[in-house]
């Protein structure tokens, strides 16, 4: 059994508000692993702290107003929350990077790339600048640049969106990270770039055994490129499994709500099914289960049973089982490899409360045929 | 404004339900050419040809899906249908937009606000669409007012009803828009695209802003108010699994023009253009265990300012390298693609195709060369 | 976009700005002095005056402080007391603005035909009755001096330092510092806005047309601007004081129309960038009239940076004036801050430190409170620095 890479236990990040209120809670308890090689997906929708969980990692939350509550941050067995700040510089793009959505706005509009990426290398590595612009030229051409001698001099508005990720991705790999943290690396590019760009990222991981976080809302992207999933509601995990386990046999409402109310190509229906309602505001997280104001299952049992309670949903009441309104539910592994944080998840009850780890990884790659250059 | 027209105009129209048979919106040759100017006095040097010539039809209460990359003209051929382009400025902007046959690009005056009435849109992004120093109210309201068709209370009443079908709380109206989400925002802008009980509404990317489980919602709605009022829609979009579950036709762009334009069933089943094949290869779906081989296109879409001559998606088409390899020297030719240099078909760099019938179902029009 | 609903109770976007805006202590500080001066402006004629508030000579009573008022006193109260009234009222901005005009225009013709202040006072009459008894009960202002009351009855009162009776001392023409201070508190203020106000109006005409239009009206009226952006305020105001004698209304039109530039490039450049916003778009889509279009959705939005910079211009307007007067071309009649700042310096290199202190610490303060306030509104304004997360 071999150890994970980075483990998170029971993170909680929250941020200041006005005086006199609370502070928010935007990641509640959140516990997952990173295995060598593995790509772990984190899926959610906006306000679901996935992205505030990707930036604690690497302590770039701003200090006020955030604050990490609690938890811990083990990278390789070490406590990355006890580092100073100099020895988070030492960890930030030499043993965990990171790449963004926007790559116009995580460049530097001026300077060239080549400078941008050969600050990265010189940073960490002791190289004179002859041998940081090989090592520039290199990492260009690694991520499928063509002609890196003439790039090194651009800059980043001369290039396209998908070059300026590829750029993205050679600054942060230019020193050769354990971890890749991906934060929604593909949302802003078009459908053939970001085929380009995540079949690029799958060979550079079987090429230098990197992990991956891969931080999306795109369901299609999880199901072709990650090994685990974790799903993310309002500040917590939500349901964990391997990737062919999760798309067979979700376990979570919201997971199963999301697999139904996307369109599907190929798969024409009259009518998706929506998930009713609105995330909620983290200022007025409802009480117990946070989904339970839109979940279907809660209020399909509320049908049969009379341990009910009446609620106003979305302008209209609404009958949910009490339990889901009282009981927050925490992540519990309902069956081996598949934790969810469900009270009618099958065998809920019973299921011991253990920290989210699998070691899997995706049984059936993405083929691809490359066509229109040598390069992806 | 008689131009020689660029040989992808013909245009082949969906076939009609069985209705009245004419066509409630006739886009014929359309073309957009914004100017690049350069230099001290403005010297127009070149055009970007955001739309370079699209035709289609569209019969009424049918929906089309248009779709394509970043750069293809879809949007703009959105806002031109509904003049939302201004022609100064060096603009070249022609082509006709007939609307119930008459066509709405050389209307004026009262004329045109008249029938204005009938053709709305609903924008990408629920951040800019509204007004910010407006309330609700007023934002869904004002059109009722300019057009007369309701005032004071009864005003009021209408707003109040037209924020209810679409889902929000009527009290809402004396809100602003910064109070609202994003689907919530899109809403308002459903309201106010749907207040004037227009026929035909452009969606221009209308769901993209939006998280996953709201656009489920957005989309119900859409497809409610269709059936409710007999809307017909131009959805403009860039998910291929969003276009094709709400699209009745679905045509594919490139670089301004159509290249491939078929029912939407039948465009996923059987699509013949490689750039849509590669298009529908690279969408990602929900199969943890893919089995079909992933085409990746490489290079970059090219941009409208400089268009590769003839076929503009010769420089990345695998169909033509693949015909060339079969083929003989004088019908090929050597390009540069990519930093590399590769064999395609003589014909597909020289002459720009055009959209033609194939061979099956009526309605599914193709332009390439490889494949007629 | 986080989908989170609204929670917020019903504000318009300007109460939000206004909430933003004052919770910034700066912005407190600089609206509290505002305020201050403004009270002192309106009321001067009450405050610091050798009249009496209330008076009984010979068994009748009288308020000469009342019957000295001048048309522009009379103005300044009924607009204040107006403003004041309807401030807490919940109408619409321009609707007040609007009652507050004609409340002015409505006293102002009355108040130029009737009131009419005695030409020539002799202020000393009134010390010399008390003394002798022929008034017997007077209640005097809390500076019972006025501006041009050159303590006649007293020996030699010129440039005396601050004592009890004179809290800021006197000028060279033997007249209460303090009592100059808070009368010339009206030309800092007016100057301020009025040209301020001549110049964003012209500022916003303009650049509204040229970023409306664009193309042509655009090329050309950016040559415009760019005449007048070389002009040299200045210069052009001590030029026109060489030529002509000092004039308070010319004086707020030439830096009215020299500074109007930078309003004219922020409204243009904002209507560009509003043209090709959605709601624009939608607006016009909906056969929304243009000029409607034009007032009601682009205006709105694009004053932001012109609210801005209208602050720190009327502090600037505020540094011209001074430095006029304090080069001696400012206004000959009445004094203003500038203007006593310069008798600080007198003959021989005496330097008399009051009359240098307290113009010098007030031009100071207040200049300091528009700049407060002008980047606490920027602040409030800033899209950006709502968002966290």
């Amino acid at each position: 059994m071999s150890q994970p890479l980075l483990e998170i236990r029971n993170l909680t990040v929250a941020f200041n508000t006005e005086r006199g209120r609370e502070p928010l809670r935007a990641v509640n308890d959140v516990s997952l692993s990173v295995y060598p090689s593995q790509t772990l997906a984190v899926v959610g929708e906006s306000g679901c702290g996935k992205s505030v969980t990707a930036l604690s990692i690497l302590r770039l939350i701003p200090s006020p107003p955030g604050r990490v509550l609690n938890g811990q941050i083990l990278l390789e067995g070490r406590d990355l929350l006890h580092n100073s700040e100099r020895q988070m510089q030492q960890v930030r793009g030499k043993e965990i990077a990171m790449i963004f959505q926007e790559p116009m706005t995580s460049l530097n509009p001026v300077y060239t790339v080549g400078d941008q990426i050969g600050e990265a290398v010189t940073l960490h590595q002791h190289v004179n600048s002859q041998q940081a612009k090989e090592i520039t030229m290199e990492a260009m051409a690694a991520v499928g640049i063509a002609d890196p001698r003439r790039r090194l001099d651009a800059y980043p508005h001369q290039l396209s969106g998908g070059m300026r990720q590829r750029i993205m991705i050679a600054m942060a790999l230019s020193c050769k990270p354990k971890l890749l943290i991906a934060d929604e690396p593909t949302t802003a590019l078009d459908v053939t770039i970001q085929a380009q760009i995540l079949e690029l990222l799958r060979k550079l991981q079987r090429d230098t055994g990197m992990s991956i976080i891969l931080i999306t809302h795109d369901l299609g992207v999880v199901a072709e490129n990650a090994d685990v999933v974790a799903v993310m509601y309002a500040s917590r995990i939500v349901e964990y499994a391997g990737v062919e386990e999760l798309f067979d046999h979700p376990l979570h409402p919201y997971t199963h709500g999301l697999f139904r109310a996307v369109p599907r190509l190929g798969q024409a229906a009259a009518r998706l099914e929506a998930i009713p309602g609105t995330v909620p505001n983290p200022m007025q997280f409802p009480s117990g289960c946070k989904f339970h104001p839109r979940c279907a299952e809660t209020s399909k049992r509320a049908a049969e049973s009379s341990d009910v309670v009446q609620i106003t949903a979305d302008r209209k009441p609404l009958t949910v089982m009490r339990v889901c309104t009282q009981e927050e539910p925490v992540l519990r592994e309902v069956s081996p490899g598949h934790w969810a944080a469900c009270h009618f998840s099958p065998g809920y009850a019973d299921a011991p409360v253990s920290a989210a780890q699998l070691d899997h990884r995706r049984q059936v790659s993405a083929e691809s045929e490359i066509v229109g250059g040598a390069t992806v | 404004m008689t131009i020689p027209m660029p040989p992808t105009a013909v245009s082949v129209g969906p076939a009609s339900p069985a209705t009245n048979g004419r066509p409630l919106l006739e886009v014929q040759n359309l073309r957009v050419w914004f100017p690049i100017q350069k230099g001290l006095l403005s010297r127009t040097v070149g055009y970007v040809k955001a739309v370079d010539g699209v035709s289609f039809d569209l019969a009424p209460g049918r929906t089309l899906g248009l779709v394509g990359e970043s750069g293809c003209g879809k949007t703009t051929v959105g806002r031109a249908i509904l003049r939302l382009i201004r022609p100064g400025g060096g603009v070249v902007l022609d082509g006709a937009v007939r609307f119930k046959g008459e066509n709405f690009l050389l209307k004026r005056g009262s004329e045109l606000r008249r029938l204005r009435r009938q053709l709305q849109i609903i924008f990408q992004d629920p951040v800019s669409s509204l007004n910010p120093r407006l309330t609700i109210g007023n934002i869904i309201g004002e059109p009722l007012s300019v057009h007369g068709i309701a005032t004071g209370r009864k005003r009021t009443e209408m707003v109040a009803a037209l924020l209810d079908r679409v889902g929000l709380d009527p009290s809402y109206a004396r809100r602003y828009p910064h109070e609202f989400s994003g689907g919530q925002r899109q809403r308002i802008g459903i309201a106010r695209a749907i207040s004037l009980s227009p026929e035909f509404i452009v969606c221009d990317e209308p769901v993209s802003a939006l998280d996953v489980s709201i656009q489920s919602q957005i989309l119900n709605l859409l497809a409610d108010l269709r059936k409710e009022r007999h809307i017909t829609y131009l959805f403009i979009a860039h998910n291929l699994a969003v276009v094709e579950h709400f699209s009745d036709d679905v045509a594919v762009m490139y670089l301004g023009r159509i290249v491939e334009k078929a029912a939407a069933s039948e465009l996923y089943k059987n699509a013949r253009h490689p750039y849509t094949v590669a298009l529908l290869s690279a969408a990602p779906n929900l199969d943890p265990r893919p089995t079909h081989r992933r085409i990746v296109l490489a290079g970059e879409v090219p941009s409208p300012a400089n268009p590769p001559p003839g076929c503009a998606f010769h420089p990345r088409c695998p169909l033509t390298r693949q015909l060339a390899a079969g083929s003989g020297e004088k019908d090929t030719v050597s390009v540069v693609s990519g930093g590399q240099t590769v064999r395609v078909l003589r014909k597909c760099v020289e002459e720009s195709p055009r959209l033609v019938q194939l061979n099956g179902p009526a309605g599914h029009v193709c332009a390439c060369w490889g494949v007629s | 976009m986080s989908e989170a609903p609204a929670i917020a109770p019903v504000t318009s976007y300007s109460r939000e700005v206004a909430a933003r805006v004052m919770r910034r202590w700066g912005a407190r500080i600089g609206l509290a002095w505002i305020l201050v001066l403004v009270f002192l402006a309106v009321f001067a004629p009450f405050l610091a005056t050798t009249h009496p508030l209330l008076m009984k000579a010979q068994g009748h009573w009288s308020s000469p402080a009342i019957q000295n008022l001048t048309a522009a006193d009379v103005i300044l109260l009924a607009g204040f007391f107006c403003g004041v009234a309807l401030l807490p009222l919940r109408l619409n901005v321009l609707i007040k603005m609007a009652v507050l005009g004609a409340v002015l225009f409505l006293t102002a013709i009355p108040a130029i035909i009737w009131v009419h202040a005695p030409e020539l006072v002799v202020y000393e009459t009134y010390r010399n009755q008390v003394h002798d008894g022929r008034i017997e009960y007077a209640l005097l202002a809390p500076i019972p001096y006025s501006p041009s009351d050159h303590l006649n009855d007293m020996d030699d009162g010129r440039l005396k330092e601050p004592d009890r009776s004179h809290w800021m001392g006197t000028t060279d023409l033997s007249a209460d510092l303090l009592t100059n201070m808070i009368h010339a508190s009206r030309i800092a203020l007016s100057i301020g806005f009025i040209s301020t106000g001549i110049a964003v109006t012209i500022g916003v005409l303009v650049g509204g047309l040229m970023g409306y239009f664009a193309g042509w009206i655009d090329l050309l009226g950016m040559r415009v601007v760019e005449i007048f952006d070389s002009m040299p305020t200045l210069l052009l105001l001590l030029c026109f004081v060489a030529f002509f004698k000092p004039n308070l209304y010319i004086m707020m039109a030439i830096i009215g129309a020299t500074t109007w530039v930078p309003y004219a490039y922020f409204v243009r450049a904002e209507f560009l960038s509003l043209r090709d916003r959605d709601f624009v778009h939608a607006a016009r889509a909906a056969g929304i009239p243009t000029l409607s279009i034009v007032f009601r959705h682009m205006l709105l939005n694009g004053l932001t940076p012109v609210i801005v910079t209208a602050s720190f211009g009327v502090a600037s307007a505020i540094l011209y004036e001074s430095t006029l007067s304090f080069l001696g071309l400012g206004l000959a009649n009445e004094s203003s801050w500038g203007s006593l700042l310069e008798e600080a310096l007198g003959t021989g290199g005496t330097f008399y430190w009051w009359i240098a202190l307290y113009p010098g610490m007030a031009i100071f303060v207040t200049v300091f409170a528009y700049n407060l306030i002008g980047e606490a509104l920027r602040d409030a304004l800033d899209p950006r620095l709502g968002r966290m997360m």
